[in-house]
């Protein structure tokens, strides 16, 4: 994985895209890597899970060895605009954004190719050496969006007839379909929708894009503590006499310690369900990442789920 | 506790995933088995919960659900009370509304086969949010029902269901707008340079085409406009009247709080009110018990026993509970004083079966 230029994390809003993000990262920096880590859909979150205020535009060190920076595609307008067609900055921001607003609600794809064409100038930086980084990670939008913007060159070259753009949608095309290159990771958890949208974005990932898939990373697996026998016992020991023996040895309290064991079996056992229907539909590598009970989101559950991450991924 | 007696319309918001679409289904059923004639508008639900709905063929009617579906099982329910779902189609609903307002036939359709339309018609920009406020409207006119309960859509922001409206209006006063309804790139002669060299490079991107269908779009909508605005007034007054409610629901975790939070202060400052909060997925307590005091217990029982992992199980459970708790305290001042807040427990499966949400009704303490 951390062999790429390009590593993008998608999946349901809230299962952990922006922690395995920021946990890749760290990952990438332990081995070696400069890396610039993108926040699309920028909630702003990102660089809190490695320990740092929010970011703009503007790339800034949050972490050493990590720059992080946050999409936005008027900047990335203007920057296009500055670079690729000589276009002298517009002075006044405010009817070029209104304006903006307006069309690219009315073209597909424009919102979409700003944030793709800006991240693949990155990458193309990267392979070159001409950047402060050598991957790119992307925190990109969830299930629902990021086909769209993923396909942004594609669909930009089928409806422009016109234009230098259309002649640039060839080297992203072709940096977004290279597997040495560029990698589409998807974030789900062990729950029915997470599941079902994610077997519905592998599927039209395959049919509508030439984007390399990778894995798709369960996180917060909760843990297989107790067999079936041990579940037996348990409730063997919810009876009276059982339960007095227990609390003479092990003190009060009994019936709290069983609830809990029910519900970790009972939690996990209607997770291992979810889990098998996306074995069964997904054949891409599955990498299972632990529910941690004990940590607040910030550096150091970030630190935790690298780690977890990197052990599934033979690091 | 929540009432809703006297309430017609009830709108669940939240951020992703927080369970929006379970709570909407299970005051409706609530509803239904207190005598009331309830149906509840669901967004992109699970599949088995829309299979349990009847809602496994796209359907965006309201369809009624067999009353033995659903009633108490000690008979309790008043006969009067009666169900009924229906999914939200974004795209028809809005059809129906270019239908509606249209001059004739001829208008109808070149509005709805305009690329420009097709466009924003999806789910893009806010659409859907707009859509499950319209069809609020088409059900609160259609007369069958004296509850309307509607879901709303997955969004980052809660706040995006009641920005939507003026999203609409605010497209048509766009400056833009006024522009492109003009002859024919005429446009290109009054709009300021900004404007001008922005609209030309757009056209050098993405091709003339693209800006073509918004002029046509536009000139197609020419004698609407009026109509669509009327419409957007009538449904943010229904949104806004005394006889809605907002219904918020979160998890208990920090940035769900936060979002509830914020979307409360804005209700607050457009004078709406919540209603009631809900916290959904609370993790049990059980019990009292330091996590620190358990782990020192389930050491003692020697490492990798099975008794020791019974005991740092439940640590770990009520660590998450009390991190829930520390979270959740305090959200009752930041929603608003006074606002009946419900805690909705995690329960051990899904929620896609009418026992399962009367289990999650039986939580809400909802009085219709
Ligand atoms: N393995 C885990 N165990 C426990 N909590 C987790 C785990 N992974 C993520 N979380 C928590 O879940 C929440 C959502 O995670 P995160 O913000 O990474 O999701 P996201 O997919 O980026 O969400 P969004 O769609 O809102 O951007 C955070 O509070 C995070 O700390
Ligand atoms: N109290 C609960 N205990 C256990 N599971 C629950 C509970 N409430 C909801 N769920 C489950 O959580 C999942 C998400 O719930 P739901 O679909 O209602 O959320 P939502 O807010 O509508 O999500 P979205 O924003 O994606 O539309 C569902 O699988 C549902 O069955
Ligand atoms: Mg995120
Ligand atoms: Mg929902």
């Amino acid at each position: 994985m951390l062999d790429r230029r390009l590593l993008c994390f998608t999946g349901k809003g809230g299962v952990g895209k922006s922690t395995m993000a920021a946990a890749a990262a760290l990952l990438a920096v332990q081995h070696g890597k400069r890396v610039l880590v993108v926040e699309v859909d920028a909630k702003g979150a990102l660089p809190a899970l490695l320990g740092h205020a929010p970011v703009g535009y503007r790339p800034e060190t949050v972490a050493p060895g990590v720059r992080a920076m946050a999409m936005d595609t008027e900047q990335s307008l203007r920057e296009y605009l500055r670079l690729n067609l000589r276009v002298p900055v517009v002075g006044r921001i405010g009817p070029l954004a209104r304006a903006f607003d307006f069309v690219a609600t009315a073209a597909p794809g424009v919102k979409e190719i700003l944030t793709i064409g800006k991240i693949l100038w990155e990458v193309r930086a990267a392979i070159d050496g001409t950047a402060d980084h050598d991957l790119v990670i992307v925190d990109a939008a969830a299930t629902g969006h990021v086909v769209s913007q993923l396909g942004a060159p594609q669909s930009i070259r089928e409806l422009a007839d016109v234009g230098p753009l259309r002649s640039q949608t060839e080297w992203m095309i072709e940096l977004l379909s290279d597997p040495a290159i560029t990698e589409l990771n998807v974030v789900t958890t062990p729950e029915e929708m997470p599941v079902a949208e994610t077997i519905e974005l592998v599927a039209r990932v395959r049919s509508e894009l030439s984007v390399p898939l990778g894995s798709v990373i369960v996180n917060r697996v909760l843990p297989e503590l107790f067999t079936r026998a041990d579940e037996a016992a348990f409730e063997a020991m919810r009876a009276p006499a059982a339960s007095e023996w227990i609390a003479a040895r092990a003190g009060a309290g009994t019936a709290e310690v069983l609830d809990g064991a029910r519900l970790a079996v009972e939690l996990r056992r209607a997770r291992a369900e979810h889990l098998d229907a996306l074995r069964a539909a997904v054949d891409l590598p599955l990498l299972y990442v632990p529910y941690q009970f004990t940590a607040t989101p910030g550096l150091r559950m970030t630190t935790v789920i690298a780690e977890a991450l990197g052990e599934e991924l033979g690091l | 506790m929540i009432d809703l007696a006297d309430r017609h319309i009830v709108i669940c918001c939240g951020t992703g995933g927080v369970g929006k679409t379970t709570t909407a289904a299970a005051l409706a059923v609530e509803a239904a088995r207190a005598g009331r004639r309830a149906v509840v508008v669901t967004i992109d639900p699970a599949k088995r919960l829309a299979d349990t709905l009847g809602l496994a063929a796209l359907s965006d009617t309201a369809s009624e659900i067999d009353p033995t579906l659903w009633r108490a099982d000690d008979g309790d329910s008043p006969a009067t009370g009666s169900l009924h779902a229906l999914m939200l189609d974004t795209k028809s609903t809005f059809d129906r509304l270019v239908t509606r307002y249209a001059g004739d036939e001829e208008q109808a359709q070149r509005i709805l086969g305009n690329g420009f339309y097709r466009n924003v018609s999806g789910a893009l920009g806010g659409t859907q949010e707009y859509m499950a406020a319209e069809k609020l409207h088409e059900l609160h006119e259609d007369g069958r029902f004296d509850l309307i309960v509607v879901d709303t859509p997955p969004s980052r922001h809660a706040l995006d269901f009641l920005d939507a409206p003026a999203r609409l209006l605010r497209l048509l006063d766009n400056r833009v707008f006024r522009l492109l309804m003009m002859p024919t790139r005429a446009y290109l002669r009054v709009a300021s340079v900004a404007v001008q060299t922005f609209l030309r490079t757009v056209a050098r991107v993405v091709g003339t085409q693209v800006i073509d269908d918004v002029v046509g779009f536009f000139q197609a909508f020419e004698g609407m406009e009026a109509g669509f605005r009327e419409r957007a007034g009538h449904v943010q007054r229904l949104i806004s009247d005394p006889s809605t409610a907002f219904v918020l629901v979160t998890s208990a975790r920090r940035d769900a709080i936060d979002e509830a939070e914020f979307f409360a202060h804005r209700l607050d400052e457009s004078s709406l009110g919540v209603s009631a909060l809900i916290v959904n997925r609370v993790h049990p307590e059980f019990g009292d018990e330091s996590p620190e005091g358990l782990r020192v217990r389930a050491r003692a029982f020697g490492a990798g026993s099975r008794l020791a992992l019974l005991y740092e199980n439940l640590a770990d459970y009520r660590q998450v509970a009390d991190r829930e708790r520390a979270a959740v305290s305090g959200v009752a001042t930041g929603v608003g004083e006074g606002v009946p807040t419900v805690w909705v427990p995690l329960l051990d499966h899904d929620v896609h079966d009418f026992p399962s949400l009367a289990e999650v009704a039986h939580h809400l303490h909802a009085c219709f």
